[in-house]
């Protein structure tokens, strides 16, 4: 079966079974996935929700090129499903999920950790917390500039 | 020289300003006057958010000093990201 790729951005509960059947494949012994969960405190304040804004068009342009590098850094042995959460999350809420296979568990680790940290550098991502007083903030993050 | 507008989409911090902007700058104008317009047309005052934030398209980031846009352009102003 030829190696696949899943990208999408959704306004929808992300879902984890979907992930793995998609990646699953009778040539590949290992599944691998992240799975990104709203925590109730970030920088010393208790948090109660986070709002991710999304450059569609281009982060799914983005996504599939991180994709397609990660594919040939691991000579194409792998499947890969990624969904990124668009919209407003409570606490334990689920933002993305990551899942890769590959025929052995080393190159399905690997590929997966590559993925979750480029996607913070390079995906035009954007989180907003919102603070149990009522306050929110856009979390700082990593520029896509020269400048940064 | 001739004008050109911009339509600048808003991503992340820039939402408390909106969704879009739209703003004439002259025909040559770089990825620095393009910024420099935009904090003038926001009235901003957070030099450093601009200055971290990138230009882009639908399709990929745009840098250099040496891009010139020359028509009209649908334009996103994207500020540090953190996705996940």
């Amino acid at each position: 079966m030829p190696e696949k790729i899943h990208i999408e951005i959704t306004e929808q509960k992300l879902n984890i079974a979907a992930a793995h059947e998609f990646v699953t494949d009778p040539a590949h012994g290992a599944i691998d996935s992240f799975v990104g969960v709203v925590r109730d405190f970030n920088m010393g304040k208790p948090v109660e929700g986070v709002s991710y804004d999304v450059f569609d068009e281009l982060a799914e342009k983005i996504l599939q090129t991180l994709c397609e590098d990660t594919m040939k850094k691991w000579e194409g042995k792998l499947n890969i499903y990624i969904s990124h959460f668009k919209g407003r999350l409570d606490v334990g809420g689920v933002s993305v999920i990551i899942a890769v296979s590959s025929p052995h568990r080393a190159e399905s680790f690997d590929a997966c950790r590559h993925l979750i940290e480029e996607l913070k550098h390079q995906v035009p991502i954007w989180k907003q917390e919102h603070y149990t007083d009522h306050d929110s903030e856009w979390v700082k993050g990593h520029a896509l500039c020269a400048h940064g | 020289m001739s004008e050109i507008k911009i339509y600048m989409k808003l991503f992340g911090a820039f939402k408390k300003y909106g969704d879009e902007v739209d703003f004439t700058l002259p025909s040559g104008c770089t990825v620095l006057d393009v910024k420099n317009k935009l904090a003038e047309t926001l009235e901003m005052d957070d030099a450093a958010l601009i200055t971290d934030s990138a230009i882009a398209n639908d399709n990929e980031i745009i840098s250099g000093d040496d891009v010139m846009f020359t028509e009209d352009s649908h334009l996103a102003i994207l500020p540090p990201v953190c996705g996940g």
